[in-house]
Formats: structure tokens, C-alpha cells, sequence
């Protein structure tokens, strides 16, 4: 099923991935052969079958509530682009 | 034209853990910001949630408190969205 | 030295016929002249690593030395390593330092192992050729106009060119065995779960394990020794009885029922390759084993699948990329927005890009039952095939990649044909099931074939005896590429 150029934009936005018109044309070319190959899942009919989520099926571990973490806030902030303060700086949100 | 006034609350409480829902650091309030964001939280390259049985207990007590239908299976799905306060870019939610 | 067992390297230092610094320094000399033609490695740091191959003498002289103490190791890119960095193969994270080590890292320092550099790999893990990385393609040693496979090349090809005597690599469709396969390498993907992913940065989480690759079974199973066991800090880590991955090795093969999926040798497959597999079948039959044909009858939509679930993962996994704690952040932006569409569109490569935008797509309302929920439907229909398939044998054999290694470039316009390299290695990823890979011949133009083993559910050991008597009567694991 292929895709309108309005949905590559659609989703390159859902992904905060910025792509030019050229870019959204070839991209939406490649990504209709992906999406040939992918429909081939509909040869099998799966009414019925309990999706699989990963290997072992078993639930998740659970961990005892208890402060194990400090401060480690310099030693995180030493890799930000821009911090201030102990704050990490972005553009301004406007809302 | 009649209008009828319909109000929701969407009311939080929070939970009377130490630690985060997915984390080992501690939720004690005031102190000095992201002096509590461990490598999880921060969303470090690498790091992986770890579900805090204490705040599950929590949330088991607080049903039955209300008499609600508690389930026996609970999933975790995660809900995409791009905003600074969210550092992994999804939520991870039931 | 340079073609010397792990076991037997670990003897010449406890004898001090060796010093580990001088081990290393061996390899660092190595790495110096034949890197910048390969391209194996991303970061090399001899003052770190010689440091670190003292305190491993220092250790070895008190007598408290342990298997891997003194060997150096090459680790994938994607291992997180506190004050090395770590790019993943990205600009994304061209000057990213961890913080922290990953769990692996920790296992392999706590064991006294040397941290020999950084392994270039295909961008995020995303590829199976190592020509997606923003630091450029890695090359075949046996041929360096060819590709040495991916995602995990670097390794691959710094263990064939013998710039390393053992290496980590990361399987999420195929990513250590099919470089295995195509660089003439042993690697093994352990069982979903033995391996924590702490601090491995992921790709498809259902999916990822790291593992060893070395140039025999044997050498994985000391390095599956350091790397398997539980870690509480990933959710998905098994709590599985510690094992010595070594203990099986020579038991004798008389009896074993070898199952050959015929679906995995139709079309598609090259004749050179499926000509050494069969040779190898052969070998195991004089050996006494027994060969069983069986079916795996949902095969040919393990390619579809993975490819809606591991970039639906993949594209949430990557959203943490955005500029604002670490990494690469866009100069010149208008406002927030601005900031992360271009900070992810100069960061990510192309194929990172289009995952994630597969993975959006079939995330996004409306598509995620048509789209992402059938593969996981899929997924269980794979993983009972293999179960009945378990029920008549105990491992099943056949080719790990369905050519040998390819043109540089051949490939990379064309991203279908690129995926459908993983046809072999994708099932058992999606079962969660060990696989692994050993060198069983040459194929055209005198590249190497990879033999493909899959194992029931924490069948290592039983794997790894497998392999080993198969390299005790062959010498393709032993060969190298010349001239290097």
C-alpha cells in the first residue's frame, strides 16, 4: 500500500526528523519497497495466535523500593550541549 | 443555545515511595533540580527501567481501598512524544 | 601470538612467558599499521589500555588471575565504556562519553581484561554490511574491496586481520554471526535474556544480545563464561544457573540429530555457499552425527516481520536523541522544534532515518494491529516451528548468510536486497534462541562461508561442543586471510 508524500511528512514530523520535498520523495520511494516486503505477512492468516512479545514470556522483575541512586548530576551534566545552573538549557517552549 | 457545564478532574497523587516508579533514585522533595535523575532517568545511552515493586503494592492497595476490579495481568506500553521533560521520548504507561 | 588460543595466550602470561602489557602492546602495534586501510576501529587509546594491561600483570603476578586476565579485547562500539567514547558508529554521538560502564564491560574489567579500542559497526547496529557508519565502511580482510558484514564489521574484521584476539559484537538480526560468517569468525548469539543489555545501547530491545566473536568455539566459550549472567538492572536478564560454557566442549557428537530446515537451501541461496555447507553436513555425519530433515514452514515471513519490529522498536529507542542531555545538537534553530528535527536529521544516517521512519509509520494510530501486531503473531508462529523443530533434533544447521561477502557498495542502494541478507540468521532472533556461526569454507571469490548453528533455549554449552569437534577434524578456523 503505498504512501502519499503527505504521510512521509506526517510521520518524518511524528519522528522530529526534518526531510526537504526532495528528500521526502526519495525517501518515500525506498520506503514503499520496504513496505512491498513487509506485506508479505499478509500471506499467513494469524486469527487466533497470542502475540509474542519476547523470548521468555515471563513478566516483569520487580525491584524493592529503596533509594540506590545519588547525585551524579556533574558527572551527567559534563556530556549536555548547554547547561546552567544544573539545568540543561533548550530553546524556549512556546505554548 | 443551552450550554450545560461538564467539568473533569484528572486527579495525581503520588505514591508515598523513596524511589522512582523506574528507578533507584530517591523522590524526596526540594532538593536542588536533577541532583534526584539517575542514569535511567536522564536517559542515558544504555540504561533500562526496572519497575518498583513498592510503588505495584501501592496501587494494589489503593484499588482495593476503592473497591476496584484489580487485574491480574498488567502491561507496560510506551506512548512517543517529543518534550525536554521527557528524556526518553516516550512514557511508559499501563 | 597473533593466531595463539585465548586459553593458551592465558597460560603464556600466568607463566610470564608474556607480560599482558607487552599482549597488548602487540595488538596496539598491529592496530597502528593495519587500521587505517580496514577501518576496524573507531577509537584506540594505548595509554588507557596499557594501563589497564599493568594492573591485569600486577594481578596476574599476586596469583589472582582468572581466564581472561591480561587478554585484550575489541568492543563493539555500542558497549558503553566509562571515560572511552562511545559513538555507535553515529555522528550522533561523534564525542559522547559514558558516564558509565555497561554491564558486559564491567564483567570483562572485573575479569582483568585489557578494553582494546572501539569496533566501527553499521550506525546504531542498523545494517549488515559496517558501510552505514558515519566514520566510514569497514573492509574485508580477506578482501578489502568487500564488505566484512555487519552490523558488527569492526570487530569482524579487526579478529581476521588478527588486530585482536576476541571481540564483543551485538545480534539483533544477525549482526554477529552474518560478519562471522562473511569474515571467517566464530561468533555466537546466546539466548535472549544470558547477556544483560545494561549499557548496550539498543537497537530493538525484544531483539538485541551481545555476544562473543572470537576465532573458535572454543575461545567463545571463555569469553561467554565473562559475558553471560544475571544483572538486576535489566528486566529482561534471566536468572540462569551460572555455567562453564567450556565443560561440554569434546564430548563426542555419536547420536546427535542435526536438523536441516530445507526452506533455509531453495532459492536464494548461492551455490558456493550451500556447496561448503553441505561438506560441513558431512564432516558432522562422520562424526556420528545424524542428519534430519525438518521444516520450518513460516520461515520466509521472518524477513517481513523483523523488519516491522525491529524498526518499531528501533524508532522509540531512538527518540532519546534529541539534542537536549548529550549527543549532537544542530547549531542555528529557530525554536524547539526546529532544534530536534534538524538535530535528528543531521545526526541519524540515511538507513537510521528511514528505520525510524518505518517504525513511526507502523507505530502511528491506525496501523500498529495491521502492522506491528501481526508481527508479533508472526513472531510466535516462528518460535513453535522451532519448537516442534526441537522435538525431533537437538541443534538445526544450515548457511548463515545466503552469499558470501559482497562489493562494497554493491548493495547500498537498495535497501530490500540489504535485508535480505539476515533470511538465515532473523529466526532465531525472533524466538529469542541462540545461534551462532563457524567458518566451514570458501566460497566465491575466495571469500568465507559460515556455517549456521541454532540451539534450543540455553543449549550454549551443547552449541559450543558442536562446533568444537567440527573444528577439531577441519582447519577453516584457522586460516587467515594473506598478505595481512
Amino acid at each position: 500500500m503505498p504512501l502519499a508524500l503527505e504521510e512521509v511528512r506526517r510521520i518524518a514530523e511524528l519522528a522530529r526528523i526534518g526531510i526537504s520535498d526532495a528528500e521526502a520523495r526519495a525517501v518515500r520511494a525506498q520506503l514503499n519497497d520496504i513496505f512491498e516486503l513487509i506485506g508479505q505477512m499478509q500471506k499467513v492468516d494469524t486469527d487466533g495466535i497470542e502475540p509474542m512479545t519476547h523470548a521468555q514470556g515471563s513478566a516483569s522483575r520487580l525491584r524493592e523500593d529503596a533509594v540506590t541512586e545519588g547525585d551524579r548530576r556533574e558527572q551527567f551534566q559534563a556530556v549536555a550541549p548547554q547547561v546552567e545552573r544544573g539545568l540543561y538549557l533548550v530553546p524556549k517552549v512556546i505554548e | 443555545m443551552q450550554w450545560e457545564t461538564v467539568i473533569g478532574l484528572e486527579t495525581h497523587a503520588q505514591l508515598s515511595t523513596m524511589s522512582k516508579m523506574f528507578s533507584g533514585a530517591s523522590t524526596a522533595f526540594g532538593a536542588a533540580p536533577n541532583t534526584q535523575a539517575s542514569a535511567v532517568d536522564v536517559a542515558l545511552p544504555g540504561v533500562l527501567p526496572v519497575v518498583n515493586k513498592g510503588a505495584i503494592e501501592r496501587a494494589i492497595r489503593f484499588a482495593l481501598a476503592i473497591g476496584a476490579n484489580i487485574n491480574r495481568r498488567s502491561v507496560f506500553a510506551r506512548k512517543n512524544y517529543f518534550y525536554p521533560d521527557l528524556p526518553r521520548g516516550y512514557q511508559i504507561s499501563q | 601470538m597473533l593466531n595463539t588460543p585465548l586459553k593458551e595466550l592465558s597460560a603464556a602470561l600466568a607463566q610470564k612467558k608474556i607480560s599482558s602489557a607487552e599482549l597488548t602492546k602487540l595488538f596496539l602495534d598491529r592496530i597502528s599499521r593495519l587500521n587505517a586501510a580496514l577501518n576496524a576501529f573507531i577509537t584506540v587509546d594505548a595509554e588507557k589500555s596499557l594501563a589497564q594491561a599493568r594492573a591485569a600483570d600486577e594481578r596476574i603476578a599476586k596469583g589472582a588471575a582468572q581466564p581472561l586476565t591480561g587478554i585484550p579485547v575489541a568492543h563493539k562500539d555500542i558497549f558503553v565504556t566509562k571515560g572511552w567514547r562511545t559513538t555507535c558508529g553515529s555522528k550522533m554521538l561523534e564525542n559522547f562519553v559514558s558516564p558509565y560502564d555497561a554491564h558486559v564491560i564491567e564483567r570483562f574489567n572485573a575479569s582483568g581484561a585489557v578494553v582494546l579500542g572501539k569496533t566501527n559497526m553499521d550506525e546504531f547496529a542498523m545494517g549488515s554490511s559496517s558501510e552505514t557508519s558515519f566514520y566510514g565502511p569497514v573492509k574485508n580482510p580477506w578482501n578489502p574491496e568487500f564488505v566484512p558484514g555487519g552490523s558488527s564489521g569492526g570487530s569482524a574484521a579487526a579478529l581476521a586481520a588478527r588486530m585482536a584476539p576476541a571481540a564483543t559484537g551485538t545480534d539483533t538480526g544477525g549482526s554477529i554471526r552474518q560478519p562471522a560468517a562473511l569474515s571467517g569468525l566464530s561468533g555466537l548469539k546466546p539466548t535472549y535474556g544470558l547477556v544483560s543489555r545494561y549499557g548496550m545501547v539498543a537497537f530493538a530491545s525484544s531483539l538485541d544480545q551481545g555476544g562473543p566473536m572470537a576465532k573458535s568455539a572454543e575461545d567463545l566459550a571463555l569469553l561467554l563464561n565473562v559475558m553471560a549472567g544475571f544483572d538486576a538492572r535489566d528486566s529482561t536478564s534471566i536468572e540462569h544457573p551460572a555455567e562453564n560454557y567450556a565443560r561440554d566442549l569434546d564430548q563426542p557428537l555419536s547420536g546427535l540429530r542435526i536438523g536441516v530446515p530445507k526452506e533455509h537451501f531453495g532459492e536464494g541461496l548461492s551455490a558456493d555457499v550451500g556447496k561448503s555447507v553441505e561438506e560441513a553436513l558431512k564432516e558432522f555425519e562422520k562424526l556420528g552425527a545424524k542428519r534430519i530433515s525438518i521444516g520450518l514452514p513460516n520461515s520466509s515471513l521472518s524477513v517481513p516481520a523483523y523488519y516491522v519490529i525491529a524498526p518499531a522498536e528501533a524508532s522509540s529507542n531512538l527518540s532519546r536523541f534529541d539534542g537536549v542531555r548529550y549527543g549532537y545538537r544542530a547549531s542555528g534553530y529557530r525554536d524547539l522544534a526546529d532544534m530536534y528535527r534538524k538535530t535528528r536529521a543531521e545526526g541519524f544516517g540515511a538507513e537510521v532515518r528511514r528505520r525510524i521512519l518505518i517504525g513511526t509509520y507502523v507505530l502511528s494510530h491506525g496501523y500498529y494491529d495491521a502492522y506491528y501486531l501481526k508481527a508479533q503473531k508472526i513472531r510466535r508462529l516462528i518460535a513453535q516451528d522451532f519448537a516442534e523443530a526441537f522435538k525431533q533434533c537437538d541443534v538445526i544447521v544450515g548457511p548463515t548468510s545466503p552469499t558470501v561477502a559482497f562489493r562494497i557498495g554493491a548493495k547500498a542502494a537498495d535497501p530490500v536486497q540489504m535485508y535480505l541478507n539476515d533470511i538465515y540468521t532473523i529466526p532465531a532472533n525472533l524466538a529469542g534462541l541462540p545461534g551462532m556461526s563457524i567458518p566451514c569454507g570458501f566460497g566465491a571469490n575466495s571469500l568465507p562461508v559460515g556455517l549456521h548453528i541454532v540451539g534450543n533455549y540455553f543449549a550454549e554449552a551443547r552449541m559450543l561442543n558442536v562446533a568444537h569437534r567440527y573444528q577439531g577434524v577441519t582447519d577453516w578456523h584457522r586460516r587467515e586471510p594473506a598478505g595481512i
